[in-house]
């Protein structure tokens, strides 16, 4: 079953169905088109359960255990994801400095062949 | 006290007087030939006896049965205890039928030996025995000195005995029925004396009737056949009270037994009524458990109901608090990802704006190098060529004065052969010599001009060219540099961007695997399919749920097709005219 299909079937609203549909037209069925469809699904779940009372016990040991799980994946791809861009930008900030400073050397050294 | 000659007999009819040997002969014990009206009395009351035996063992054994039925081990004491009692009124009833039948056969040495079994019978209670056979030997004294006044006297006397000795034994069966209540209250302790008592009841009519025998020896010791006679009564009258002893016996012990079983039967009753008011207790705490229930279902169900508006209140904060708390998840996590997403949004942007503003900045330098280096080159260049047309200029203007005085040496060289035949030989030599030096002159100062000037343009072409080597080198080595930074920066721009698809691909996947976890839970819900079946809207809802969690997972695998994509690398270089 492809994307525009899923969408199209879907329970979602007429709106939302075509404007998924375009955004996977223009975009394709990129990653953030595809979690951005499974977002809006899961927004209907969530309002259809709770529109039909039907809720999770948040005490129940499995939920606190699901939600704990999810927590920590979280963080811990967060924590990765900060330690890997603070890597790049430094390395980037080097990238750029040397650049910099091989071009002060080459226009020093073009004034001073004026001189 | 009744005429000589008629009175009563013990059977309570009317008899004439006889004498006493007569008397002694129509109630001997046997008749020749056969028995006589003793034996016969024997016999019957061998028979009574018997059946109030064989009554008493019926009576013991229906008790017994009816009490093993009725309460079973339960009462297995007062079973024994019953058995007890049984055995010692059968007991007591065979000594009394033995002593009855012993002395209706009016064998004194029996009588004696019974009375001695009876006394070691009733030995523990001596005194009661003792003080019933003083009163019977009084009675049997009083009887005998009657019997010894006269014939009828006697009997009468006999009778009087047997109506003290009656009395006796009543009393005596009165005591007994006291014990035997007291060993029916008391048990198999008081049991005990209740068999002793009834022994005792037995062994009165028997120890009265030894001691009345031994009375009577007295009498015949008294001599006469009157002793005989009076014997004969007082056999009479006590095997008549020995008769009844053994029927009170009897009776006693079938009266113990009636007792014992009326008692049993009154226990039964009371154990029936006991169990009926137990039931009935039971009824009425039925009754009360039904209104206790009643009252407890009532009350269960106000309980219920405060506990189900409780519950309702409770669950409307508890949905408040999971909404509140899901909302904050969902916030926390949508902040989380936009935090992230911000951070490298801001991060991209930094560095794609760096990455912009530093190329820009770096071509416009390195356009900038390169404008001035060019300006130089071309300021250079034009020197060079403003040197090389003075040069040129100078050139040609000296080659031009040089041929002018070539020319004019020439003329002059003309002029002066023409005026050879007018010079004198000394004024040509002169002349000569002059332009010679003049010529020499001249070409000395044209080649030293020459010279000079094109050493001049070697070294500034020379220069030159060297300068513009130097910054033709240093410009390709500044633009490789460049490209290699650049280059590296896009490399690290496509790495920050796989780590920002990697981290929303694990935030994703985390919260896709709570999404469906939870998605599962809830619908794992039993309400969940039972409510909202065929309900029309629900129903709708709850399919149209389950149709979404299904496409979810369809998208799942998009996902993980799409994950399996690779990264498209920008250029970071003119990456805002691309509009990324």
């Amino acid at each position: 079953m492809s994307l525009i299909d899923i969408i199209n079937s879907s329970p979602l609203a007429d709106d939302q169905k075509t404007a998924l549909v375009e955004r996977v037209e223009a975009e394709g069925a990129t990653p953030d088109v595809v979690a951005d469809v499974r977002a809006a699904l899961q927004e209907y779940i969530d309002g259809g359960f709770q529109t039909l009372g039907v809720e999770v016990d948040v005490n129940d040991p499995a939920v606190k255990a699901a939600t704990e799980k999810m927590e920590q994946e979280i963080a811990a791809a967060e924590a990765d994801f900060n330690d890997s861009m603070a890597d790049i930008d430094a390395e980037a900030k080097a990238v750029q400095q040397a650049i910099v400073k091989d071009a002060d050397k080459i226009q020093a050294n073009m004034i001073k062949g004026q001189i | 006290m009744k005429k000589e000659g008629s009175g009563t007999s013990p059977q309570g009819e009317i008899t004439k007087a006889v004498p006493a040997n007569e008397q002694l002969g129509d109630h001997s014990y046997y008749k020749e030939g056969e028995k006589g009206e003793i034996g016969k009395h024997v016999d019957d009351l061998e028979r009574e006896g018997q059946k109030v035996l064989e009554s008493g063992r019926r009576i013991y054994d229906s008790a017994k049965d009816r009490a093993e039925k009725k309460f079973g081990g339960f009462f297995s004491k007062v079973r024994d205890s019953m058995s007890t009692v049984a055995n010692a009124i059968a007991k007591a009833a065979k000594v009394g039928l033995g002593g009855g039948v012993a002395f209706g056969k009016g064998t004194v040495e029996v009588g004696k030996f019974v009375g001695k079994e009876a006394y070691d019978i009733a030995s523990e209670d001596w005194e009661v025995v003792k003080a019933g056979g003083r009163t019977v030997r009084d009675v049997a004294i009083e009887s005998t000195a009657t019997a010894v006044a006269g014939g009828l006297e006697l009997a009468m006397g006999a009778e009087d005995a047997y109506k003290s000795g009656k009395e006796y034994a009543s009393q005596k069966a009165i005591e007994a029925e006291k014990l035997a209540s007291a060993a029916k209250d008391a048990t198999i302790r008081t049991g005990k004396n209740v068999a002793k008592g009834a022994a005792i009841a037995g062994a009165v009519g028997v120890g009265g009737v030894a001691l009345g025998t031994a009375a009577t020896g007295a009498a015949v010791l008294g001599g006469a056949a009157l002793g005989t006679a009076a014997f004969g009564g007082a056999a009479l009258g006590a095997g008549y009270l020995t008769g009844r002893g053994m029927e009170a016996g009897a009776r006693f012990a079938g009266d113990k037994a009636s007792k014992g079983v009326d008692a049993l039967n009154r226990g039964a009753d009371s154990a029936v009524k006991t169990m009926d008011a137990v039931a009935a207790t039971g009824r009425m705490k039925l009754k009360d458990a039904k209104q206790f229930i009643t009252d407890s279902a009532h009350a269960g169900i106000d309980a219920l109901n405060r506990i189900g508006n409780e519950g309702v209140r409770r669950e409307a904060q508890v949905r408040d608090v999971l909404k509140q708390t899901a909302d904050a998840l969902m916030q926390a996590k949508g902040e989380l990802s936009l935090t992230a997403q911000a951070e490298l949004a801001n991060f991209s942007m930094d560095l794609q704006d760096a990455l912009d503003s530093g190329a820009t900045m770096l071509t416009a330098d390195i356009q900038a190098i390169k404008d001035k280096v060019d300006t130089e080159l071309e300021k250079a260049s034009a020197a060079a060529s403003h040197v090389a047309d003075t040069l040129n200029t100078i050139g040609n203007e000296g080659l031009k004065k040089e041929q002018q005085i070539y020319t004019m040496i020439a003329e002059t060289k003309q002029a002066l052969a023409d005026a050879a035949g007018d010079m004198t030989t000394s004024t040509q030599a002169e002349l000569t010599n002059q332009i010679i030096d003049t010529e020499g002159a001249i070409n000395s100062g044209v080649a030293s001009t020459v010279g000079e000037l094109a050493a001049l343009k070697a070294g500034l072409e020379q220069g030159i060219a060297e300068a513009g080597e130097t910054a033709a080198k240093d410009l390709k080595r500044l633009e490789a540099d460049l490209d290699r930074g650049t280059q590296r920066l896009n490399e690290l721009y496509s790495d920050g961007v796989k780590k920002l698809d990697d981290y929303n691909g694990r935030v994703t996947k985390a919260r896709t695997a709570w999404d469906d976890f939870m998605n599962a839970g809830r619908q794992a819900k039993e309400a969940f399919m039972s409510i909202f079946k065929g309900k029309g809207e629900k129903k709708q809802l709850a399919e149209n749920i389950t149709k979404a969690i299904d496409q979810q997972k369809e998208l799942d695998k998009l996902t993980k097709a799409t994950e399996a994509k690779p990264v498209v690398i920008q250029q970071v270089r003119g990456s805002k005219e691309q509009g990324s």
